[in-house]
């Protein structure tokens, strides 16, 4: 935009350079300011007590919400023995429904799930089709993470093989949105602000 | 003269230098056109200021210039800003000088210094660095009360730092030197303005804390508005930078009337020099605050750093061109 007065332009400096309006619109999201935590600990924060779904059960948070819920019930790819994990492959198109415990639960619990999905909105919007209502706790690893960019400029990408996207606050934000959720709370964990390892959010 | 000026609108040293030559150049009759460079796909940016439709006579380039520049007769120079360690040592700039450097007819410098630096890659005028010396000028501010912002800064000298914050750019030597000058001068006060950086500020306040600096270092605060910057100058004594080997902005403080300390600030008619050393920095503060009030950094200014000067020494560089 042209300034009136070089007066109006010096005060306006340091605003976006260089792009439109309607590249600013479309392209320039600003990130809430928030807080890092603990993944484990904010999980079993929220898990404490409660019945819960966990899908992606496996390793050591499945076993910390296994001892801190009043009941939970475990989907990953593979059952397990004690019959505490169901196994069900949460991308077969031809599963329309999704797994379902005993009694509703009160918690869901998506611990670094979605970035392993061929389709990870499907996914979501079946989950949001079955259990209305009730909050879901995601957690997925940041794409502008220290740890996903740090790499790069040597050729190299730090990625899980069976990963299949990564996701920001805005892109997770947009799938959430689409699913009908939307974002109550929001965290960093692992490192700082922006670049920390992954993103924790709770959505409704 | 029509004059165009293609510059990245960002806050910096850098805009606030050419908004000050469009300034100036406009009050001496010239036509103006400022520019952003380039947008999304290198054709010609946003209109920030001046007449779009009238053609241009020259181009300045402050950072870069549109791809559509590139191939025309109009002659072009670039404006050197920036200093030359700094460039390469950012990994962009010197780059991007080198990249135009054949596009543009002559470089154009502000510091006598580094005239060796900038000839190697380019023919390169030496213009003198000037400031506004309409905005940057001595006002009335009311004597130290505790809590109002708009009074003097406490201490006698009161010091200033407010350069830019950015890595190795920091007042840390200052700080240091101010230690020297506290225990000649009890009453001295050191003032930290335009803090940006929250790492920055949260290493100096563990610093200030763990040094007990608190003794004399009495504020740590981010920028002031664009409008209250002369008032801060003219609430200080002693203004410090702390970059080397250029100086920057706060040469500004000369036009407010104020001392002026830098360790890049070389020039031998000026009578207060240091090295970047906070010994060699304290002794120079003890100087100027001794022989406070012999002289006058105004009139300095007004000898040394009129952009009104620089505007009529590099339209006659221009003019050799059309």
């Amino acid at each position: 935009m042209s300034y009136a007065t070089l007066a109006d332009l010096r005060s306006n400096l340091g605003g976006q350079s260089g792009l439109t309006p309607e590249y600013v619109a479309k392209m320039m999201h600003d990130v809430p300011r928030t807080t890092v935590v603990d993944r484990t600990v904010f999980v079993l924060q929220q898990v404490a007590g409660k019945r819960v779904l966990e899908f992606g059960a496996s390793g050591a948070l499945h076993d910390g919400i296994v001892k801190a819920a009043a009941t939970a019930h475990g989907v990953d790819r593979e059952s397990t023995s004690d019959g505490r994990v169901e196994g069900f492959d949460l991308d077969d198109p031809m599963q329309a429904a999704l797994p379902i415990s005993d009694r509703p639960p009160q918690i869901i619990v998506c611990g670094e799930t979605l970035e392993h999905l061929s389709n990870p909105g499907w996914f979501l919007h079946r989950l949001k089709a079955q259990f209305a209502g009730i909050p879901v706790v995601l957690t997925v690893p940041n794409a502008f993470g220290k740890a996903a960019t740090g790499h790069i400029n040597a050729g190299k990408e730090n990625v899980n093989i069976d990963h299949v996207c990564w996701y920001s606050y805005t892109t997770l934000k947009c799938l959430l949105s689409r699913a009908g959720y939307t974002i109550t709370a929001f965290h960093w964990y692992g490192g700082e602000p922006y670049t920390a390892e992954g993103l924790i959010v709770v959505a409704v | 003269m029509n004059i165009a000026h293609w510059m990245k609108k960002e806050k910096s040293g850098l805009a606030f230098t050419t908004l000050e030559l469009v300034q100036a150049e406009e009050q001496q009759g010239h036509g103006v056109c400022l520019r952003e460079p380039t947008d999304a796909i290198g054709m010609p940016g946003a209109l920030l200021y001046g007449n779009p439709d009238t053609p241009s006579d020259v181009e300045c380039i402050h950072t870069q210039m549109p791809l559509t520049s590139y191939h025309t007769p109009i002659p072009k120079f670039m404006w050197m800003h920036g200093e030359p360690l700094s460039s390469v040592g950012n990994g962009i700039s010197m780059k991007a000088v080198i990249d135009m450097a054949s596009r543009v007819d002559a470089f154009i410098a502000m510091r006598e210094e580094e005239l060796p630096i900038w000839r190697s890659m380019k023919r390169t005028y030496l213009v003198p660095k000037g400031i506004d010396l309409q905005r940057f000028r001595p006002i009335d501010v009311k004597p130290y009360a505790e809590h109002d912002p708009t009074t003097k800064l406490d201490g006698e000298p009161a010091v200033l730092y407010c350069e830019h914050w950015r890595g190795q750019r920091n007042p840390l030597y200052l700080i240091v030197a101010m230690q020297k000058v506290w225990q000649r001068f009890p009453k001295a006060r050191l003032h930290l303005f335009n803090c940006t950086n929250d790492k920055m500020y949260q290493t100096f306040k563990a610093l200030i804390a763990h040094n007990k600096w608190w003794t004399f270092l009495r504020t740590i605060n981010g920028p002031v508005e664009d409008a209250d910057v002369n008032r801060l100058y003219n609430r200080a004594h002693i203004v410090v930078s702390c970059l080397y080997p250029l100086y920057a902005r706060s040469i500004e403080a000369l036009g407010a009337g104020k001392a002026f300390l830098g360790p890049g600030y070389t020039d031998p008619a000026y009578p207060y020099h240091c090295q970047l050393d906070p010994d060699s920095m304290a002794d120079a503060i003890c100087k100027i605050w001794e022989e406070y009030g012999s002289f006058d950094f105004r009139q300095w200014a007004e000898r040394k750093h009129d952009v009104n000067e620089t505007v009529r020494q590099s339209v006659a560089i221009y003019e050799r061109y059309l």
